[in-house]
């Protein structure tokens, strides 16, 4: 069974704000949840289907229960891989409605990471081993990205042009929270924060959040906006297992990411705009490696000289400025990633970045963290 | 023994890992091995994740091996600290933090040698040292 062609993305919301100090976590989630909606042409009454990540307080049922949701749900899913959890959500999404659990299915991520305190999980098994070393997100992707560079010869140079890319992008985006054009010389110039990584390989840290609808090609087709078509997703965890075999040059994305292309019956050659995540520099190198866009280790030569950016590289990535300048919210990249994606199929990004002739995109993730655990996603959405 | 500045949060341990913390304070580092696979996994798991084929068994390991991969956390209240992963002669990769004060000489394929560093008046922890 195949979830290919069978659901669209039919609604899609951004928040515009990147700071947050004046709305409540809750608030932000039926903030997202009432745009999506509203772009889809359906009302609250018709959501059967409610997605969104572990980092919603209280969790699934108080979130659902918050946004009056309660009563009318047959089908619901906190399934929480991190950032990359939106990703993998379109497919869960899609599977719900392919096997008939529902017929409209909200996703929702809001948060305030630089105002609200970080919620406290349950500690896993590796606490006692790892929790502390104080490894964050900036020193442990900077892990991958020392190995990346002693063995392929990869520079902080090539790493900046994913920057330089994304800065391009992201001045046509005016809510984007660095509007700034930088240069290669502008980020490795930038204060080291965990070598060989500077503060602009690193992504923003903003608040509010976004969402999206999912719903049947029927339901789809009778809202009168452009249809995108989910084509595959797929998932893949990756870790230590046990410390064993460990390769931090590569991501969970080298398992789901040609999964994913295969299940489309597409290859990276018909990838016309790629939405990457890019928690760091050194993420959106080793996925394109992973892909299969270019072969293991040539990632940097592949990045550089604007590869990535909208009308002069092969490669279009990121056209909202990704997390690198535009948005990351609550720390989870994934849902922004999902919301470009269409808005390039649907025609409707800013006119200075919109790829020609926007056929079929790529969506990845990468949740956690990319050198201790991680999950990995990608989604290949096609115009309808 | 280093006596560390940082504040450290207070080790967790549980029913699988007490013999590690205990014997930590000895200074032994210990490891446990599979008697199906032969192999030595971390962190210490009764059940070996590697082959899923028998109880594992503990024994002391020598703590030496070598630098996979580092960073230096430069942004840090607490002063800048070394981060990586290091291979263990004979067995797995260890996520592990460096000694204190420990930031200028890492590279990759460096010797190390883990040690067991006091953190508070309760508890020792695990650090990489150059050897």
């Amino acid at each position: 069974m195949s979830i290919k062609r069978k659901a669209c993305i039919a609604g899609i919301y951004e928040h515009p704000l990147r700071k947050c100090p004046d709305q409540s976590i809750w608030q932000l989630h039926a903030e997202v949840a009432d745009g999506a909606l509203k772009d889809a042409g359906l009302s609250w009454d018709d959501v059967d289907g409610y997605f969104c990540g572990g980092d919603a307080p209280g969790g699934i049922m108080a979130m659902a229960d918050y946004l009056g949701l309660t009563n009318q749900l047959t089908h619901y899913d906190s399934t929480d891989t991190g950032g990359s959890s939106y990703v993998m959500h379109v497919g869960k999404m899609a599977e719900a409605i392919v096997m008939g659990k529902c017929k409209v299915a909200l996703c929702t991520l809001a948060g305030k990471p630089r105002t609200a305190p970080p919620v406290v999980r349950v500690p896993g098994a590796e606490h006692g081993f790892e929790a502390g070393y104080n490894g964050t997100p900036p020193n442990l992707y900077a892990l991958a990205a020392q190995r990346h560079m002693h063995e392929f010869g990869t520079t902080s140079e090539q790493l900046a042009w994913i920057k330089v890319a994304a800065s391009q992008h992201a001045q046509y985006n005016p809510n984007a929270m660095l509007q700034g054009v930088v240069t290669v010389e502008d980020v490795v110039n930038s204060p080291m924060i965990a070598d060989p990584l500077h503060m602009f390989d690193c992504c923003v840290v903003s608040e509010g959040g976004g969402a999206f609808v999912m719903t049947t090609p029927e339901i789809a087709k009778s809202l009168g906006k452009p249809i995108v078509n989910v084509l595959s997703a797929a998932q893949f965890l990756k870790g230590q297992a046990g410390g064993g075999v460990l390769d931090l040059t590569k991501s969970g994305l080298g398992v789901s990411g040609p999964k994913a292309l295969e299940q489309a019956g597409v290859t990276v050659n018909d990838i016309k705009y790629a939405s990457i995540y890019d928690s760091f520099t050194i993420t959106v190198l080793m996925q394109i490696e992973d892909m299969g866009f270019c072969k293991k280790g040539e990632g940097g030569k592949f990045v550089q000289d604007g590869n990535l950016i909208s009308g002069v590289g092969k490669l279009p990535f990121n056209t909202d400025g990704g997390g690198l300048c535009n948005n990351h919210p609550v720390n989870r990249g994934g849902m922004t990633k999902v919301l470009e994606a269409v808005r390039q199929l649907r025609g409707e990004a800013h006119e200075k970045v919109q790829v020609p002739n926007c056929d079929i995109a790529l969506v990845t993730g990468i949740g956690g963290t990319l050198t201790v655990r991680h999950g990995s996603a990608a989604a290949i959405l096609e115009r309808g | 023994m280093v006596e560390t500045s940082h504040k450290y949060p207070k080790v967790d341990k549980n029913e699988e890992t007490k013999l590690f913390w205990d014997s930590a304070k000895e200074g032994k580092f210990m490891v446990r091995r599979c008697p199906a696979c032969n192999e030595i996994h971390w962190y210490p798991r009764s059940l070996c994740p590697l082959c899923h084929k028998a109880e594992t068994v503990w024994e002391e390991h020598s703590g030496e091996g070598e630098i996979y991969t580092w960073t230096v956390m430069r942004k840090s209240p607490t002063g800048p600290f070394g981060l990586g992963y290091v291979k263990l002669d004979g067995g797995p990769f260890v996520y592990v933090r460096f000694r204190d004060g420990l930031v200028d000489d890492l590279e990759i394929g460096k010797r190390t040698k883990m040690v067991f560093d006091k953190i508070s008046d309760d508890d020792v922890y695990l650090f990489a040292d150059l050897a």
